[in-house]
């Protein structure tokens, strides 16, 4: 089961497109009842995951910089030991480094995707719309729904890093 | 909207998405992408045609009712006609149909035409009560359902000509038998 859980299919196929269809049907089953039955416009969850990708890659920043101060109590600790062990404390410093080089990154990562989540939102405002209300497939549905499985994607590919 | 999924189409739509994916396979092995990448592109790809496509996607999961639907009915009455139409808008109510009339949905203020079109978008079944003649109104909403493919059950309330756009569909006489009549309606539409 976790190497299902950890596999490449599960992350980059199963998560982002499961994550779709839970979007579509919450967002099916909230909807007034006296109203159409399903609807093209209930595909259109693409805004609504890239919110969540944008979100869980925070709070995955947000680990990342606990960690970091672990590891450096932990590196702390090791350097007044006496011997010092070479091996443990290279392995800390390894890890250490790698976790700033990606805080260093993450900054600007949430910036872009919260710049990607304002000019998709803008492009289906202004040209997602056929009628009052009607989308257009494409730059109403398509294009916002891969741009969410995208940051799904990435978020999850940062993740298993 | 057709009624059914045909397996051919089933078939020809697990092909082309197969033939897809081994493109975008073959495709990322000579560029050299690794599983990973691999995997995202054929994942994006995948949402990209879903959501172009996403009428007929809309279709499928309608005809293949992996969702639970209420039957929505529209129902187009005369004034003079209020009475029998609660009746059958009861009836309708009773068997788990959401009903559509002019007298609950529109309010003061409201455009009539938006409104009336609205209510047979989101329609699946056109009922229409037959007096001794179709009023303008009725015209104007019969003329939208046909439009929009609805299934029309036309019921007849007192003798009367059966206008011409109606004349091949079967309909339900209510003046004979008010009881059937209200059984064969709500079997029609549910």
């Amino acid at each position: 089961m976790v190497d299902f859980l950890t596999s490449t299919v599960f992350r980059y196929l199963i998560f982002p497109i499961g994550s779709a269809i839970l979007g579509i049907a919450i967002k099916y089953v909230t909807r007034n009842d006296r109203y159409k039955s399903f609807q093209k416009e209930d595909l259109a969850v693409g805004l609504e995951l890239m919110l969540t990708a944008c979100l869980t890659f925070v709070a995955l920043t947000t680990d990342r910089a606990v960690s970091l101060a672990s590891i450096n109590r932990n590196l702390a600790q090791l350097l007044q030991q006496t011997p010092i062990d070479i091996t443990s404390v290279n392995k800390l410093q390894t890890q250490a480094l790698n976790l700033t080089n990606t805080l260093a990154t993450s900054g600007y990562l949430v910036a872009f995707m919260l710049l990607g989540l304002w000019g998709i939102s803008t492009l289906v405002r202004k040209r997602g719309w056929k009628s009052d209300t009607e989308m257009d497939t494409v730059q109403g549905i398509a294009v916002p729904l891969a741009f969410g499985v995208l940051s799904l994607i990435v978020v999850m590919a940062g993740a298993a890093q | 909207m057709k009624n059914r999924i045909d397996a051919t189409s089933i078939v020809a739509v697990i092909a082309a998405i197969a033939s897809l994916m081994a493109t975008i396979v073959a495709l990322a092995q000579w560029l050299g992408l690794g599983t990973d990448l691999s995997v995202a592109l054929i994942t994006v790809v995948i949402t990209i045609i879903v959501g172009v496509f996403a009428n007929v996607v809309t279709d499928w999961i309608k005809i293949a009712k992996v969702l639970p639907f209420s039957r929505r009915v529209f129902v187009s009455y005369p004034h003079d006609a209020e009475e029998v139409a609660t009746k059958i808008i009861s009836a309708l109510r009773q068997a788990g149909a959401q009903v559509w009339t002019f007298k609950e949905r529109v309010r003061a203020g409201d455009n009539i035409q938006s409104a009336v079109q609205k209510g047979i978008a989101d329609a699946d079944s056109f009922v229409v009560l037959l007096t001794c003649s179709l009023s303008r109104n009725q015209q104007y909403e019969l003329g939208l359902a046909q439009a929009r493919g609805l299934k029309i059950i036309p019921v007849i309330l007192e003798p009367t000509e059966i206008p011409s756009d109606l004349a091949k569909v079967l309909y339900v006489d209510y003046q004979r038998n008010p009881e059937q009549a209200l059984r064969e309606i709500v079997k029609a539409v549910t």
